[in-house]
């Protein structure tokens, strides 16, 4: 196991506890960041939040690995997002002040990733809606945690994970109606 | 009709799960079932759907847990890219001062040698430049020569070559001595000059003189 794993692992799951170590130990880096390009302490926030959510989705690709620290890899994502979003606003940067080392990540998404899926958010939340918590929760532990059966059925406190298999088609079966009436 | 295990087929589908067998029989069952491959794209729009509310889902936590984060602060940050700057700001500026300093050192010493040069160079013309000093003017005190020059007579010790036409009519006619000053009496192109000095060998000197001025050069 990398030395960092275990933030990949935290941030992948949505661990409070490792979202928490990272906002206390990098967000001082993030806001220092934000504050000398033209930012507010908001923005860092915000860059912060969106920053741990295209983590998020990233670390729960199935071929991801992390070839660098995470601090440098967060600070990158970081940086790439905020200048997107200053270029977005029409804010000029001449120069980028930097404070760590970057490398390229590419654009995991915008900041305004939320108003460009509008549309996807309102169908699948009212889709979500019929489904019941249980149902919404096995879904988000299995499709995007990636969770194992078996750990969803200590999670969720199902006897076994074959009672979770069954449960899981019922709650997929059911979602796809609701997404496609 | 989809069944469960057409369900966790299609799921190991879209996560790559398959082998390549089993993924040549799924595309095949999708070529014919068309149920089936409504089940097929129906479950990865779903699945795509669910990431997305992942996110929002992930977002809306992070902003509720944040306001309890912030209360509690965070590190101090201190950037290591800075440190690495600074760090190399010293090096550079402790090299370019270092460079500066053993510039001037070595243009100081430069201008140095060049004075210490010309100054060799113009004592050495000043050198090339005067007369070569002869046996009479090694023997004749200079003290001597400028306490007659300076004295109430007409009578002028200076290089006497230069005032004898023909070197072969010299002569010293006589030589007296008072109070250790000697007075030699000449004649030369025919005519008498009185020459006093303290040298008692200045007979001997200008002798050798008008000897060699009568060699050819």
């Amino acid at each position: 196991m990398k030395p960092e794993q275990h933030i990949v692992d935290g941030i992948r799951t949505g661990d409070s506890k490792i979202l928490k170590l990272v906002y206390t130990d990098y967000f001082g880096m993030v806001k220092n960041f934000v504050n000398k390009n033209s930012g507010g302490d908001s923005d860092a926030e915000d860059v912060f939040q969106d920053a741990l959510v295209a983590l998020f989705r990233k670390f729960n690709e199935s071929n991801f690995q992390l070839h660098v620290q995470f601090k440098t890899y967060f600070y990158s994502v970081c940086r790439n997002l905020w200048l997107t979003e200053l270029q977005r606003r029409g804010v000029r940067t001449r120069r980028v002040k930097d404070y760590e080392v970057y490398v390229e990540t590419g654009l995991l998404f915008a900041t305004n990733w939320k108003e460009k899926q509008e549309e996807t958010i309102v169908r699948i939340e009212k889709a979500m809606k019929y489904l019941g918590e249980k149902c919404q929760q096995i879904l988000l532990m299995f499709y995007y945690q990636k969770r194992t059966m078996t750990e969803i059925a200590q999670v969720l406190d199902y006897t076994n994970a074959d009672t979770v298999k069954t449960q899981k088609y019922k709650c997929i079966r059911q979602l796809k109606r609701n997404l496609n009436p | 009709m989809i069944n469960e295990n057409d369900i966790s087929l299609i799921d190991r589908f879209i996560s790559g799960e398959l082998s390549a067998i089993e993924k040549l029989d799924f595309e095949a069952r999708i070529q014919k079932d068309l149920e089936f491959a409504k089940a097929v794209r129906q479950q990865i729009h779903a699945i795509d759907d669910l990431k997305t509310l992942g996110a929002v889902e992930m977002g809306r936590n992070l902003a509720a847990e944040m306001s309890a984060w912030k209360v509690e602060g965070h590190k101090p940050y201190k950037s290591s890219y800075m440190a690495k700057k600074m760090w190399t700001k010293i090096i550079v500026t402790t090299l370019v001062v270092a460079g500066a300093a053993y510039g001037v050192f070595v243009f100081l010493t430069q201008e140095n040698k060049e004075e210490h040069k010309n100054e060799t160079e113009h004592i050495e013309k000043v050198m090339e430049e005067m007369p070569v000093p002869s046996e009479s003017s090694s023997t004749v005190p200079q003290e001597s020569l400028v306490k007659l020059k300076d004295s109430s007579t007409s009578d002028q010790p200076v290089d006497m070559s230069l005032n004898i036409e023909d070197p072969s009519t010299f002569e010293i006619e006589e030589i007296s001595a008072v109070n250790g000053v000697y007075t030699y009496k000449l004649s030369y192109d025919g005519k008498e000059q009185v020459v006093k000095s303290g040298d008692p060998n200045l007979d001997d000197t200008l002798t050798a003189r008008a000897k060699r001025a009568m060699q050819p050069e």
